[in-house]
């Protein structure tokens, strides 16, 4: 008995240590094989299309590629999580926002030289302001693979012609039916302080200053657009109740809401009898319009040894059929311009749009100031339906607040 | 020769014993032991994630109590937090002893009832969290037809006066059924004889509950008290899927500021010198919670217990 008992002792602490080595060990990059992590398209057909399109890649040059699939929500997460380990990957998508954070601290490699060197990438070929989110420090981290921008959705049933200035849209107020209300809102957080920045540039500000040595969005541009956004909020029961239900402008219930192609798909499927039309965001006085955009870009990682092997995976992403499949994976568009075409008149409006879009500054840090001070500075206090805040000292304490973490 | 056997009989044992607890040994070291040790050594660090860590000393820590302006969330998360132990607490210990005490008397449909009240404790937080916001919606579910059919606009999520409160509610009934099995199980264990002294001395269902219950179940309550304290000071899940912290922080806890500090600004030093602060609270609330009650029951309520488990005795003799 005690033999078998010191058997079994023996053979688990074997077998743990063996397992322990083993986790320790277990490296998801190898020497001659490029780890990609990009977002996981939702269905199987789209991942199997993906692990295709770089299968196709390895048989066209002979580079073998690791592609990792990883879930849109969690893909920040897990993409520090193993920059910090030792599976890391060589090149991945990487959320416009985080450029800067990534380049400051030395985890991307400068691929300025590489792009010069490409007979396949020109720079000219991108939407200038999304190529712009790849620059930080006068150097290029990466290149711009999906973007999209925000447009306005309107309800066909309320509205007949959406508007183009600031004054019209106010005004359609007025000619709600009891029980709608004008405007879907802007959110909390960080989709606050995203989406002010569309309203920002419509009234001709900025978020930085011009020599981008502190932050802008408390002067009066501020002001007026986080009073233009007040004005169309209301405060009224019904506008109150309405923007606190679930897809309040699928149910029909508000004239406007701010969103971008994900939302098409969304409001298509879930509310088919909705009858709604997109139109650009109004500008203050019916100037150009401008929008906020995202996407992702693509990186290549300083650690890597294969960087030359990924800018040749970079460049066959980019070819036009295959970037327009990966953009209909995230439901944006191509970063290349002449590639972003569609036959739809709504989706044609977001096209539209993104030329004139505009970047959220390339600095570390702006998400915590996007999150932390501006969106709950404009969500929490400005439209705050119970105790709002005055606009000028709200949007002062989160400049304060930008500036001290920033500069 | 005999103390010789002895003694290999004892270490054979022994090594039994260290086999069977290993795996959770290595399991603890490594996946609870050394990050608890390493978050320690990472709060000291101004760190994101990626790169080096740089020593800072305690500068978090006096940056999270001393800077406002780059930490305004701070304080607030930290009352909020305090807040939402203080309304969860008492209430639930409160709820649970009654529903306990209704359900340990016997009435028709024991099974069901304490199936009905268990069902949320076996449900994943995120659907909880679904049928709650789907009923409390101001325009569908109950409060919606409720508006509809009055007239009024009551919007239970988006004011700040009422978010957190629900928020307690709906943690307090969701934790209900697994409170009450413990404190079933406990009312259970309490002598019978013990109710009919009380009986005997005229003692009514509010006294039997009061001198013969309570006191019986002292230890038990301690025990919903500690770890209900400790589930509440690291509240996460129902703010972070229901309300995202709002309106206007009203629901941020502490957790949850933690989260976004790591999670959304890679703040990984100030995070951890976070879970410092807060394993701090709970280790002080902890330590004042046992000094109040020493041995899980009071001297006052032993000594309510003990009249009666003197008037018991001769029924068993």
């Amino acid at each position: 008995m005690e033999e078998r008992m010191k058997g079994l002792f023996t053979k688990t602490s074997v077998l743990l240590i063996a397992l322990l080595l083993g986790l320790a060990s277990c490296d998801g990059s190898s020497d001659d094989i490029i780890t990609f992590w990009a977002y996981q398209p939702s269905t199987q057909a789209n991942q199997n299309a993906f692990r295709a399109l770089v299968a196709d890649f390895t048989e066209e040059t002979g580079i073998k590629v690791k592609l990792n699939l990883v879930v849109k929500d969690s893909f920040n997460t897990a993409l520090n999580s193993a920059l910090t380990g030792r599976s890391k990957p060589d090149m991945s998508y990487l959320d416009q926002p985080l450029i800067a954070d990534y380049a400051s601290d030395g985890t991307l490699t400068d691929i300025t030289s590489m792009i010069a060197a490409s007979s396949s990438i020109s720079t000219d070929s991108f939407f200038p302001a999304v190529y712009q989110t790849n620059i930080y420090d006068g150097k290029t981290f990466g290149l711009p693979l999906n973007v999209t921008a925000s447009v306005l959705f309107y309800n066909k049933d309320l509205v007949t012609t959406p508007p183009t200035t600031w004054a019209d849209w106010l005004a359609i107020k007025n000619g709600l039916p009891a029980g709608k209300s004008l405007f879907d809102g802007i959110g909390n957080g960080g989709y606050a302080g995203w989406y002010f920045q569309a309203f920002l540039a419509n009234c001709g500000g900025s978020l930085l200053n011009d020599d981008e040595t502190g932050v802008a969005f408390n002067d009066a541009k501020g002001v007026e657009a986080a009073q233009m956004i007040k004005d169309l909020y209301g405060n009224d029961a019904t506008s109150i109740v309405n923007r606190g239900t679930s897809d309040a402008f699928g149910n029909g219930l508000v004239a406007f809401k701010l969103g971008s192609s994900s939302d098409i798909d969304r409001l298509d499927i879930n509310f088919p009898s909705l009858d709604y039309g997109v139109a650009l965001i109004p500008s203050e006085s019916g100037g150009t319009s401008y929008s906020n955009m995202g996407g992702e870009n693509v990186v290549v990682y300083e650690h890597s040894d294969l960087k030359s092997e990924c800018m040749t995976l970079i460049e066959y992403l980019q070819r036009e059929e295959n970037v327009r499949q990966l953009s209909d994976y995230t439901g944006n568009f191509p970063a290349i311009s002449a590639f972003a075409t569609s036959d739809d008149p709504r989706l044609s409006i977001i096209i539209e749009q993104m030329a004139t879009s505009v970047p959220r500054p390339v600095l570390p840090k702006w998400i915590q100031v996007n999150d932390a001070y501006l969106g709950p500075a404009l969500g929490d206090k400005i439209l705050s339906d119970e105790n709002p805040q005055d606009i000028q000292t709200s949007l002062d304490n989160a400049a304060q607040a930008a500036n001290m973490l920033l500069f | 020769m005999i103390a010789g056997s002895k003694g290999t009989q004892k270490r054979r044992i022994a090594l039994i014993g260290w086999l069977f607890i290993l795996p959770l040994i290595i399991y603890f070291a490594i996946f609870q032991l050394a990050p608890i040790i390493m978050s320690f050594g990472i709060s000291f660090t101004e760190w994101n994630w990626r790169g080096n860590p740089t020593w800072v000393g305690v500068q978090n820590y006096i940056q999270l109590f001393t800077n406002r302006i780059l930490y305004p969330d701070f304080w607030k998360s930290l009352w909020i937090t305090i807040e939402y132990m203080l309304l969860t607490v008492p209430l639930s210990v409160v709820v649970t002893l009654v529903v306990s005490a209704m359900l340990n008397s016997k009435i028709k449909g024991e099974k069901f009832f304490k199936s009905a009240f268990f069902i949320p404790s076996v449900t994943a937080g995120v659907a909880i969290s679904a049928i709650w916001m789907f009923l409390i919606d101001p325009t569908y579910g109950v409060v919606g037809a409720m508006n509809r059919a009055w007239g009024t606009s009551i919007n239970l999520l988006g004011k700040t006066s009422t978010a957190l409160p629900l928020m307690a509610l709906i943690s307090i009934w969701s934790g209900l059924g697994y409170n009450v099995l413990i404190m079933l199980s406990a009312m259970k264990n309490i002598n019978p004889a013990l109710y009919e002294a009380c009986e005997i001395d005229g003692g009514g269902p509010i006294r039997k509950f009061f001198h013969v219950t309570i006191p019986g179940v002292m230890p038990t309550i301690f025990f919903l008290c500690i770890t209900s304290t400790i589930g509440a000071l690291q509240a996460f899940d129902q703010m972070y899927l229901m309300t995202g912290g709002g309106p206007d922080g009203s629901t941020t806890t502490f957790m949850l500021e933690i989260y976004n500090m790591v999670f959304g600004y890679q703040e990984v030093g100030t995070a951890s010198a976070m879970s410092y602060i807060l394993f701090s609270v709970i280790l002080v609330i902890t330590i004042v919670g046992q000094r109040l009650v020493p041995s899980g029951e009071d001297r006052k309520a032993r000594k309510k217990r003990g009249k009666y488990e003197q008037k018991a005795q001769p029924a068993h003799d």
